[in-house]
């Protein structure tokens, strides 16, 4: 029994240092509740998007059977947790499919702006930027008080 | 260690194999009787473990008593082959002898790894540069096939992501020089596709641009090699006269074309003459793009085939469209047909043949009966006679809705089972919709009515509409019933234990697409909205994808001579967040096909976090809903073993997915194991020196793919 939980955690452990979320997995003081983004950015977001990602998301980021749907609870599910900076590096280094890196980071930080506000985030006064990236979490969920 | 190139013979392509290590394995192992290793002493020698498509193993280490007790014994993760992370990792590996092989990372290489230890033994790594970029079917697949003489000629066998079959050494990893072009058969050699204006004639596919691809591992039994053909997502063709699918048998050990069978019949053959008017001629698709399963005794191989061009508007090829979504019995040895059964006829509701065919020696009615068991989209169980393809119980034509579209033209009627009973959701009616609250019901009710058309199974897609309706509402399409994780049985028992997906409402709408862009008149999407061509499942994400892929660039033509901008917001798919029909939401049931009997039927895994956390259903006690997942399974002599298809969150674990146990007979959940992420790949179970592991491929939202092999603590 404490071998096996001892097992999982070194596991967890193991998981936090190797992936590409323990560089950001620290300190994470923010929500994407609190408006993480601004307008603006979501507008520019929205024409990477539509030249970059809909062609396999959807206009409408549905996704389909096979290709992942972009807002919704099966989105939020997947990054539950994780930070901001993270879906921006993912973005980044592995999108679009057919030509990854494409999207330097700042214009993925864009893109990322207009899928918070498709899945009904507040934007705010404050732009979106990699500081703010990595100490913002993204909860499903709005957390009590926000 | 040596490494080398094939510098000569592939114009595109280089091979290196990477650490190859000279590994000398144990001389015979089991082999049953049409001479390959079997389950028997515990080796799972190909992707369903045997050639019926059981995914059983007769071992029992494993059990109710000690499933809880299960750890990570090893993993072996793939961020490293390939040129980016891959996060879509779907392989079941298979395991012979001491060494697990599989297929990993986004260039699709081969892997062997000791199968106590995950221990990397050798990578063969093929890199086919643009063919592989273009290529419909990318990322690593379903894993790889074994083949041997049962004198020490060990092969591993498996298809590039350029549709190359490749033959390796299991030892070392190297191409087997006497195979095909020195270890390597063109298969894009011998697709072809029809020529407008020319009944009867057909033209050879370019090699490096032409459309075909395979996720599915080749099926290999005695000394031939099965393959299929795949295709881009079929809901927005931009050409009718598509690559023609097709099966064809390889040998073994030369690599040599045995036969072909032509999923869509060539003229004189029978069945061209049920596309009306030459269409078999001009189009395409039609696919075998999931397992073969082969019956050696009866000399059978069957063939589950997909749609036609074009999964949901068949205006230009109207008739019944043999053999598109039917199961084809051929013989083994020349491929030629046996029997078919077509599950839907003029094939409009992407019911594509997704399941490999289940092959049971069942007993019914008091007498042993040899079965084919058909686990499909629509959730129906076809169950025939395995030698004459008639169904055990009777499988009635009955009338069904017809379409409205212009051009289109839909069958009569369909054939429904009457036994067994449906194993999930087939369509969507008021009853189906969220319950929760009457609040919610009535907002349902009221969405349905305002943008989509309601229907009973067979409901033809509408044209969509700026007001409604924007498309009919259908489930089977991609997220309902089984889908290519396929199911499993257990030959003793004779029950089929098969996954389902409940939850994923479709609402199918056509539209015109912008001029100049396709000779289709209509493609799948919702009106008032800018039109895209939805790519498909890992579309250019190999690691060489072009900037700019020959589609993006007619659309990018077309939409520049036609601007698209939305009339208004899009048609809401969900009720407050909340999916728009009741739980439960996936479902894993077992079926005896000595009976027709459903024995059970439970949730496919916990409720997912959104409906647990969400404030409209605050204070509500709700039974586990399942998820809208359909993940595949491994069964032992008492168990069925699955994992989540969703992240979720519970009190005392970490974020994660979780590997369930579930007891055969009952259907009772008697463990699980937490896993860093979702069940991507259907998992397999071994016995190697006497310890048991289950293999499950994860990966998903920020994790990429990760082989986890499972086993009890030393010492227990």
């Amino acid at each position: 029994m404490k071998m096996r939980f001892f097992a999982i955690a070194a596991f967890a452990a193991a998981t936090v240092v190797a992936g590409t979320s323990a560089l950001y997995a620290q300190g994470m003081t923010h929500s994407i509740w609190d408006g993480a983004y601004t307008n603006d950015q979501a507008d520019k977001g929205k024409a990477l998007f539509n030249d970059n990602c809909a062609k396999c998301h959807g206009g409408t980021l549905d996704g389909n059977d096979e290709i992942p749907a972009l807002k919704g609870s099966h989105f939020m599910a997947d990054w539950e947790s994780q930070s901001v900076a993270d879906l921006i590096n993912r973005v980044h280094s592995t999108m679009p499919m057919d030509d990854p890196g494409k999207l330097s980071t700042p214009s993925a930080t864009l893109v990322v702006s207009f899928l918070l506000q498709q899945n009904g985030l507040p934007a705010g006064s404050a732009e979106l930027n990699d500081g703010s990236a990595a100490t913002t979490r993204i909860d499903a969920v709005k957390p009590a008080g926000k | 260690m040596s490494s080398f190139k094939i510098s000569k013979g592939l114009s595109s392509a280089s091979a290196i194999a990477l650490v190859p290590f000279l590994f000398m394995g144990q001389a015979g192992a089991q082999t049953a009787p049409y001479g390959q290793p079997s389950t028997a002493k515990g080796d799972w020698p190909m992707y369903f473990a045997d050639p019926s498509g059981s995914r059983y193993l007769p071992f029992d280490q494993i059990n109710a008593s000690n499933f809880n007790k299960l750890e990570v014994a090893w993993h072996f993760k793939t961020d490293q082959l390939g040129a980016h992370p891959e996060f879509k990792l779907e392989g079941t590996p298979i395991e012979v002898n001491g060494t697990v092989y599989t297929t990993a990372g986004s260039r699709r290489d081969v892997v062997a790894l000791d199968a106590k230890t995950g221990e990397l033994k050798w990578v063969y790594s093929l890199n086919e540069g643009l063919r592989a970029a273009l290529a419909p079917r990318q990322l690593s697949g379903r894993g790889v096939s074994y083949w041997t003489d049962g004198k020490g000629d060990d092969r591993i066998i498996y298809i590039t992501t350029g549709y190359r079959l490749v033959s390796l050494n299991a030892h070392t990893g190297q191409p087997i020089q006497s195979f095909g072009e020195k270890g390597i058969v063109d298969l894009k050699v011998g697709a072809y596709h029809g020529v407008l204006g020319k009944p009867g004639e057909y033209q050879q596919i370019d090699l490096v641009t032409g459309e075909i691809g395979l996720h599915t591992t080749p099926t290999v039994v005695n000394n031939t090699i099965l393959i299929g053909s795949s295709f881009k997502e079929g809901s927005q063709p931009l050409e009718q006269n598509n690559t023609k699918g097709l099966t064809r048998a390889f040998d073994a050990v030369t690599g040599k074309l045995i036969w072909t069978f032509h999923n869509i019949p060539q003229k004189g053959e029978p069945g061209y003459e049920t596309w009306d008017k030459n269409s078999a001629d001009f189009n395409g698709n039609t696919g075998t793009w999931t397992g073969i399963t082969v019956d050696p005794v009866m000399n059978t191989a069957f063939l589950p085939i997909e749609d036609p061009t074009n999964d949901f508007y068949g205006g230009p090829r109207t008739g019944n469209d043999l053999y598109g979504d039917s199961l084809v019995a051929v013989d083994l040895s020349t491929g030629k047909l046996k029997w078919y059964f077509q599950v839907a006829h003029h094939p409009i509701w992407d019911y594509d043949l997704s399941s490999p065919a289940l092959l049971i020696d069942g007993n019914v009615d008091g007498k042993p009966r040899k079965l084919v068991a058909l686990p499909s989209k629509e959730a129906f169980l076809y169950v025939f006679d395995r030698e004459t393809g008639k169904p055990i119980w009777p499988i009635n034509e009955k009338p069904v809705p017809q379409s409205n579209v212009p051009g289109e033209k839909t069958a009569k009627t369909q054939p429904f089972p009457t036994r067994p009973a449906p194993y999930a959701r087939q369509s969507v009616g008021t009853d189906d919709l969220i319950d929760f609250t009457p609040a919610l019901r009535a907002q349902a009710v009221d969405i349905v009515k305002k943008y989509y058309k309601m229907s009973p199974m067979f409901g033809a897609p509408v044209v969509s509409k700026v007001g409604g309706p924007y498309g009919t509402l259908l489930i089977g399409n991609g997220g309902g019933g089984t889908n290519w994780p396929g199911a499993g049985f257990n030959p003793e028992t004779h029950v089929v234990f098969a996954p389902a997906a409940n939850a994923g409402v479709g609402a199918v709408g056509l539209v015109e697409p912008p001029p100049g862009l396709t000779d289709n008149k209509y493609l799948a999407g919702t009106a008032g909205q800018p039109f895209r061509i939805n790519g498909g499942p890992g579309f250019g994400s190999s690691s060489d994808a072009p900037k700019v892929s020959v589609d993006d660039q007619r659309l990018a033509a077309a939409l520049a001579a036609h601007p698209q901008v939305a009339v208004e917001a899009p048609p809401p798919r969900a009720v407050g967040g909340l999916p728009l029909v009741k739980p439960p939401y996936g479902l894993l049931t077992a079926i005896s096909v000595d009976s027709g009997d459903t024995l059970w039927s439970v949730p496919n895994g916990d409720t997912p976090d959104e409906i647990k956390n969400d404030p409209q259903l605050k204070g509500m006690t709700i039974p586990r809903t399942g998820q809208q997942a359909q993940e595949g399974v491994a069964i032992t002599k008492s168990l069925v073993i699955q994992g989540d298809g969703l992240y979720s969150t519970s009190n005392g674990h970490p974020r994660g997915a979780y590997l369930r146990g579930y007891d055969q007979k009952t259907g009772q959940e008697v463990g699980a194991v937490w896993m860093p992420a979702p069940q991507s790949g259907s998992p397999m179970t071994y016995s190697y020196d006497g310890k048991q592991y289950i293999i499950v491929a994860v990966s998903g939202g920020n994790y990429s793919g990760d082989y986890l092999a499972f086993s009890l603590p030393t010492g227990n």
